[in-house]
């Protein structure tokens, strides 16, 4: 027999809020069992959905996909519960905050290997010609075909997020931030070079196709100024607006960027927000100052 | 990779339900699933609800009218009867006379939930079962996820057995379950 959900949730004692999203509370708690710590994703309640669809359909489905992916870059689902019509959801804990991807959905962990979190909308790779909703990806990490009302559409989409998130990391900010639809494509144009029919055939044709002002595009090393000739080549591949060209993730592992130097920092020693490394240099610092402090003082004595 | 034959899935599943009460040792229910309790209808619910088993046909008609109402697929038939049978092992329960209905009803709303992409929502139920109330739903919806333990990820190996389960339960019940070229 189930457990009563009374019991099930009292497994876990809250200790921390951790974040807010758009559709959950995230909170750091105590699973009373293991003694671990665990983040705990509390759906919201939709008042009127709830009322007419009961337990949230995205939380449904991102159970079932946690449910069947293992993969050490991908966030482990402890458990799930619910308690009337709310539901949430019980993961490892992760030290950085919590199927898009986008920034915010890529977590670290305490050994630094980074974990994809927020499967929603992220669904199983079925036959390529079935028909899919074309309103998923948060807006400016999606990719023009998207943006154009596609429905049928591969891994393109992910690898175009991937492209964004790659600009992000180099500028610090949202590379393409649209505050709309079509203010999206317009930003996407406008850095990169409007597409035509022969960079991009069949775009014409796609559902929501508007034809947009000839823009030229900015040369991605203006863009990017500190990224060096096989960061320029890793990105390019990513932007390319023909989905059917553009850089796949086993194309872009096999690019340049990924064997030359220098390598990658091992996870263990990246840098970490509030992470015992950071603290520990803080630390140094400290003392460090003290130091000079000390000496300061003396020098200032004599 | 095509879909199985929406039709002759149904029939094979309202058969492998029909063999889970008709095949029980007991009936152990819950007050979640009991038709008197929560009733499907506001018609008077027959004195003999609970004793006499449903006909193969009763329980094909009931399963045909939510899928071609709701323009459900035949996976979805399939994932429904792993739900079914999942709730049947995890509640320790029996289907029986009382309870079938409301259990295949449960275990179709939440199939479709998970797995399909055109949205039927839980209020959308109440159209094709005009006596039902989106409360009721809704309730029922969370008992059977709790009772589930929220497993319900059916992986491809498992929705694999049932589909050739099914069709060799159509083959010893001479009933015809087409094999149609992969598109």
């Amino acid at each position: 027999m189930a457990l009563d959900v009374k019991t099930r949730a009292k497994r876990y004692e809250k200790l921390d809020f951790l974040g807010e999203g758009q559709f959950a509370t995230v909170y750091k708690a105590r699973d009373k069992v293991t003694d671990t710590i665990v983040a705990i994703k509390k759906i919201k309640v939709g008042h009127r959905t709830e009322a007419k669809d009961g337990i949230n359909r995205t939380a449904l489905r991102e159970i079932k996909l946690l449910q069947e992916l293992h993969h050490p870059n991908i966030i482990g689902l402890l458990d799930a519960f619910g308690h009337k019509s709310n539901i949430s959801l019980v993961f490892d804990f992760m030290e950085t905050d919590l199927e898009d991807l986008k920034p915010n959905n890529l977590l670290l962990d305490g050994s630094g290997v980074l974990k994809l979190a927020d499967f929603g909308l992220a669904k199983a790779f079925g036959s390529p010609n079935r028909v899919y909703t074309h309103q998923v990806v948060t807006r400016w990490y999606r990719s023009p075909e998207l943006l154009f009302g596609a429905r049928m559409y591969g891994v393109g989409v992910d690898m175009w997020a991937v492209g964004c998130i790659l600009a992000e990391l180099l500028l610090r900010i949202p590379f393409l931030a649209g505050d709309s639809d079509l203010d999206q494509l317009t930003k996407i144009f406008e850095a990169l070079g409007t597409p035509t029919e022969e960079t991009w055939p069949g775009m014409t044709n796609l559902p929501d196709y508007v034809s947009f002002k000839i823009f030229p595009g900015t040369p991605l090393e203006h863009i990017f100024s500190a990224a060096g000739d096989d960061l320029l080549e890793l990105l390019q591949g990513l932007f390319t607006f023909n989905p059917s060209t553009r850089t796949t993730a086993t194309q872009a592992l096999k690019m340049r960027y990924f064997s030359n130097r220098p390598g990658p920092t091992p996870g263990a020693q990246l840098p970490r927000p509030n992470s015992s490394v950071e603290a520990l240099r803080e630390k140094e610092t400290v003392g460090l100052k003290r130091k000079i402090d000390a000496v300061m003082k003396k020098k200032l004595i004599f | 990779v095509s879909q199985p034959n929406l039709k002759s899935t149904i029939r094979c599943v309202a058969l492998a339900i029909y063999y889970h009460i008709k095949n029980r040792d007991s009936n152990r229910s819950l007050d979640i699933f009991d038709e008197k309790k929560h009733p499907l209808s506001r018609e008077k619910v027959p004195d003999d609800y609970s004793v006499v088993d449903p006909e193969h046909k009763l329980i094909y008609r009931f399963i045909r009218t939510l899928f071609s109402s709701a323009q459900l697929t035949a996976e979805c038939a399939i994932v429904t009867l792993v739900y079914l049978e999942r709730l049947l092992t995890y509640a320790e329960m029996d289907i029986c006379p009382s309870n079938w209905k409301r259990i295949v009803l449960g275990a179709i709303l939440l199939a479709s939930k998970v797995w399909d992409d055109q949205a039927v929502w839980n209020v959308d139920y109440c159209q094709i079962l005009k006596d039902i109330t989106v409360e009721d739903m809704n309730e029922m919806e969370r008992h059977f996820l709790e009772l589930l333990q929220f497993n319900i990820n059916v992986p491809a190996s498992v929705y694999a057995k049932y589909y050739f389960d099914l069709r060799s339960l159509a083959d010893d019940n001479n009933l015809s379950f087409p094999l149609e070229p992969l598109s």
